[in-house]
């Protein structure tokens, strides 16, 4: 690695650090109905919150596990990034998925629509950037899917999440009119 | 076991279960869960509710 290719790529990192954080701190507080920036869960909520993460180590457990018993077979097809980031991927998939189906995913202080509307964003973000790079046939190189599918996957599970999220209002709907209806 | 003491004390006071909810601290859908016995409440979030709706911890959530 060049000395110049090197600066360019730690400022590339840094900015890209410095973004995130900034827009973390903007989520955290654009959410929040109390313009606080902490999450307020009761105690079922703390309760659900600790299973779905119990569920999703185990998924990330299990992935890594067969990644590494089946010979790293998936190295043949996908770039070590991409191979990692999925069992991240895998893992909030299955947290959210828990925690939105047992009405444990948003804090008592938390706008539901506000961070629909954010997770709409940054799913939309994700997926141009996504489909740009299947456009221009970056996404894969010498047989392989390289990094830049991140934000294609980035994106989808946003829209898994947001999909879930549209489900469970609906669920949510239909046993509060049985429960008015009794 | 649906907690049927809870939901008559809770309407005799004419609240709903969301105004409940704000006035102990915890979110609705946790006291739907108490109702219908999805959930058995801490003995702290057992006490708040006595206290907000006027009854003992026996009148409550005693099971006969």
């Amino acid at each position: 690695m060049s000395m110049e290719y090197n600066m360019g790529y730690v400022v590339g990192a840094g900015v890209g650090i410095l973004f995130g954080i900034i827009f973390i701190a903007f989520f955290m507080k654009f959410t929040k109905k109390d313009g606080s920036m902490k999450c307020r869960f009761d105690e079922r909520q703390n309760i659900i919150r600790g299973k779905g993460y119990k569920y999703a180590f185990f998924t990330l457990l299990i992935y890594n596990a067969l990644d590494i018993l089946s010979g790293s077979i998936l190295a043949m097809y996908f770039e070590r990034e991409v191979i990692t980031f999925f069992g991240i991927i895998l893992a909030v998939v299955v947290y959210a998925a828990y925690a939105i189906w047992n009405e444990g995913y948003f804090s008592l202080n938390e706008n539901p629509k506000r961070v629909m509307i954010l997770f709409g964003v940054v799913s939309v973000i994700n997926l141009a950037s996504g489909i740009t790079s299947i456009a221009e046939g970056s996404i894969i190189e010498a047989g392989k899917v390289t990094f830049r599918a991140m934000n294609l996957l980035c994106g989808l599970m946003m829209l898994f999440i947001l999909g879930v999220l549209a489900v469970k209002n609906i669920s949510r709907n239909r046993a509060q009119e049985r429960q008015d209806e009794e | 076991m649906k907690n049927l003491k809870l939901k008559a004390a809770r309407a005799g006071m004419d609240l709903s279960q969301q105004e409940l909810a704000d006035k102990v601290g915890v979110s609705r859908q946790t006291i739907s869960a108490i109702e219908k016995g999805d959930y058995n409440p801490t003995i702290n979030l057992c006490i708040a509710l006595c206290k907000v709706l006027g009854k003992t911890l026996d009148e409550l959530f005693w099971e006969e």
